[in-house]
């Protein structure tokens, strides 16, 4: 164990004049818990689960709690072993999901309850109630032969691709959408360092104000919008050179713009080391017109996951998932808020480990933190342990300042 | 910078299990180089006319072998980029150079005195054309280029030299699919093993490979779909290589992680590994550089270069040393950081050393190695499952005085 890396936890940067004041939510894999956080790090609200996330939970603005749920020791999405001649397990691949969607109100009652062991990674909740859902779908024999690309496996192996489906709450499918319909097998190739279990591996379906749907093909360094009437795919941006590589969580702004989480995994050109960064991009012009990087990059690298949230100050809060590591920058890209994860935990047969997919901030004037009963008292002996803030007061008694 | 997000300085101690001695290393873009004791005291101090190479090392005969960097060569924005090897005494005091714009990474001081050195040299037209793989249309100004090691004698002649692009196979050592055509090989270590032969890591190609000093032939090479962008391929005492797997832009890896691996030189079976297993695989990993070095008493040193940390690892994976450096200097697109190349443990008996007066070693030796001894002693009845024997308040006091005084010397 590092104690150099494991010792510092909890709030380690927080400048109360240049933050967007509210709460964090989390959802650390290792764990069966979703927690609320203040700007200082102390808990302040807690959802019990029976199930672990698959990846992340959304509050809703009635107070409600949206949340992903994994059996324990379930796979996280379809599970391919492959053994040698002997029997021998070579490899065991899995390429994220989970299988149950819960919505829990504040009162921790079930109000509502999804399963399907082949939901992939994103839900987005509509204002009509429906519920946009990524899922895991095979590739049919006749357009497997077609695509191209990626590390070779065997022959019989399946390979998965997906589609959005989006439903009512009664689970009816009202609109759905497949992969392999809409992508070009020249340029929607498999990443030459990725196995051909998986061709494409969407990982967002984020809904844009006029319904259209903004979605990320992490192995293919592809961000896309698909139109919600033809369902056919009207923008393409990423596979440029050194444009994007192996994205996650595109948003669309309300300026017009997407924000999104350019991992840098197999980044093309950086032969040095890789390095994680967030751009916003004008659809229009396809240009970058913001972007974070740390200084020097390489100490802001996560090759999976990761999320990115524009804040309502301008601010950017972004998820660094595999170090569990939250952090808010403002416009001239300074450090306003960092917050490392105290919880570490195991996952799905993994190591303890502090990952978080996404964490969200929400105002203190958002409708659904205003149904919620937040006090970091009922919470002090969960506080006493993980509460606690590498800043020692400092910031508390700055803010008491006039 | 990372200060708010990790320790800094000496975060594990457990001197009764470590490996005692001095740990040497150099910070990326700082002209000096530090020696460093069990607790973090700096023992020594090298100001070096140069920015590093890479690294320095410590040879039996008391000089520090240092690779320097030249700002001005025509490659120096390659990763490695050198130009000169120097030695230098305790006090500073050049003994030894070799200068040459297009050396690179490190060194290897040889049993008979003479050094071998790594050297970047342009590859023919016809040649480099016929490499397959990397980024097309990337070579460095229409030119790709290769590795020349070198044996050179203490007058600077070239004794021996072997040119990488002749025996490297165009097609089966291909250049990785994500990094530039600027290099074909990119050699970062290199190495005499125990009969003679030359062990070499190449990183742009993920191959390590034995070459024979009599026939220029590669013997053997391993690497390709098993380990990526590796650097530090060494032989140990045991006659067995290690080498530190980066697992920068890996195969089908999810979250990119490090390792070390240990091999059997017969049967080139992997007989130990190192890597993050308690969290799984995320509080180790460096893109590049970094180092490992096996200590006689099995413990393995460990350089994460990106993290400025260096730690000691048993067999069995515990850490039992652990150090961040505290150091930060600014080089090239790394900026301001505390990387630390490579590092270098020396046990209190090194021959290079004794010639230190300001180490205090005579003293160390007597006396304080037997408090260790008896910790360790005490530490293995524990684990063999018998009772502890409780300290009285008077032996308690004299564990104590013990303590305090291996804290002032430097322990």
């Amino acid at each position: 164990m590092s104690m150099a890396k494991k010792s510092i936890k909890g709030v380690t940067i927080y400048d109360p004049d240049k933050a967007f004041e509210g709460y964090t939510l989390i959802a650390p894999q290792g764990g069966y818990n979703v927690w609320l956080v203040n700007m200082e790090g102390e808990i302040v609200y807690h959802w019990p689960f029976k199930y672990q996330p698959g990846l992340f939970a959304r509050l809703l603005p009635n107070g409600n709690l949206l949340y992903q749920g994994l059996e324990e020791k379930h796979p996280q999405g379809p599970l391919i072993v492959v053994r040698d001649a002997s029997g021998k397990v070579i490899m065991r691949w899995a390429s994220g999901g989970d299988e149950y969607l819960f919505e829990m109100d504040p009162g921790y009652n079930i109000v509502w309850e999804y399963r399907d062991l082949l939901l992939n990674h994103d839900f987005y909740p509509q204002k009509n109630g429906n519920i946009m859902l990524t899922k895991y779908t095979l590739v049919p024999e006749k357009i497997k032969e077609k695509i191209k690309g990626g590390i070779e496996v065997p022959k019989d192996a399946p390979m998965w691709c997906d589609k959005l489906e989006e439903i009512d709450r009664e689970g009816n499918v009202v609109w759905e959408w497949f992969s392999y319909d809409h992508m070009d097998f020249d340029l929607d190739r498999i990443h030459p360092l990725i196995h051909r279990y998986e061709w494409t591996h969407m990982n967002t379906c984020s809904i844009m104000p006029n319904g259209d749907v903004l979605g990320a093909f992490r192995t293919q360094d592809l961000i896309f919008i698909i139109d919600k009437e033809t369902k056919k795919v009207k923008w393409r941006y990423g596979q440029g050179d050194g444009e994007l590589s192996q994205p996650h969580e595109p948003t669309p702004l309300k300026n017009g713009n997407i924000l999104v989480l350019d991992n840098g995994e197999y980044r093309r050109y950086s032969t040095k080391y890789s390095w994680s960064r967030v751009v916003e991009i004008d659809p229009k012009t396809n240009k970058i017109v913001w972007e974070y990087k740390e200084d020097p990059p390489f100490l802001f690298f996560s090759g999976n996951q990761c999320g990115c949230q524009r804040l309502a100050n301008g601010n950017t809060l972004i998820t660094e998932s595999l170090s569990g590591r939250i952090f808010e920058v403002n416009k001239s890209g300074e450090k306003v808020w960092e917050y490392l994860s105290p919880f570490y935990g195991t996952h799905a047969g993994q190591k303890a480990n502090p990952i978080i997919y996404r964490a969200y901030r929400y105002g203190e004037n958002y409708s659904g933190i205003k149904k919620l009963n937040l006090d970091p008292h009922r919470y002090r002996w969960v506080n006493a342990i993980y509460g606690q803030n590498a800043l020692q007061g400092k910031v508390i008694e700055r803010r008491d300042k006039p | 910078m990372i200060k708010e997000r990790v320790l800094e300085g000496i975060t594990v101690n457990k001197i009764w299990k470590a490996y005692n001695g001095f740990t040497l290393y150099t910070t990326l873009g700082s002209k000096k180089v530090k020696l460093i004791a069990m607790n973090g005291k700096i023992m020594h101090e090298w100001n070096l006319p140069y920015l590093p190479g890479l690294y320095a090392e410590l040879l039996p005969n008391e000089n520090l072998i240092y690779s320097g960097h030249l700002e001005d060569g025509s490659l120096a924005d390659f990763e490695g980029a050198g130009g000169i090897i120097i030695g230098v005494d305790w006090q500073g005091n050049k003994v030894w150079e070799h200068k040459d714009p297009y050396i690179h990474h490190g060194f290897h001081r040889m049993k008979n005195g003479n050094t071998l050195i790594m050297k970047w040299n342009k590859i023919p037209k016809e040649i480099s054309e016929k490499v397959k793989g990397g980024i097309p249309g990337s070579e460095k100004d229409d030119v790709m280029w290769g590795d020349i090691i070198q044996e050179i004698d203490k007058s600077g002649n070239i004794i021996w030299e072997w040119k990488s692009w002749k025996h490297l196979d165009a097609k089966k050592n291909s250049i990785w699919p994500t990094v530039e055509r600027d290099q074909w090989g990119g050699a970062n270590s290199v190495y005499e093993m125990q009969d003679g032969n030359i062990l070499i890591s190449f990183r742009r190609i993920c191959t390590i490979a034995i070459i024979n000093k009599k026939t220029g032939k590669i013997d053997w090479q391993w690497g390709l779909h098993e380990i990526s962008n590796q650097n530090c391929a060494i032989q140990i005492e045991n006659g067995n290589i290690l080498v530190l797997d980066n697992g920068f832009h890996g195969e089908g890896i999810h979250h990119p992680f490090s390792r070390i691996l240990e091999f059997d030189f017969n049967t080139k079976k992997m007989i130990w590994d190192y890597r993050d297993r308690d969290n799984d695989n995320i509080n180790f990993f460096s893109d590049f550089m970094s180092s490992c070095q096996r200590l006689p008493n099995g413990n393995t040193l460990i350089v994460e270069s990106s993290w400025g940390r260096i730690f000691e690892v048993t067999k069995s994976g515990e850490i039992v040393w652990e150090f961040v450096n505290p150091d930060y200097a600014k080089f090239q697109d790394y900026g301001t950081s505390n990387v630390v190349t490579r590092a270098f443990r020396y046990g209190v008996d090194y021959p290079g050393l004794k010639g230190n007066k300001e180490l205090g070693l005579g003293k160390m030796i007597q006396t304080e190695m037997d408090v260790i001894a008896n910790k360790k002693a005490q530490e293995e009845q524990e684990e063999q499952g018998e009772s502890r024997k409780t300290l009285g308040s008077k032996e308690k006091d004299e564990q104590a005085k013990v303590m305090s005084r291996l804290e002032n010397l430097g322990y």
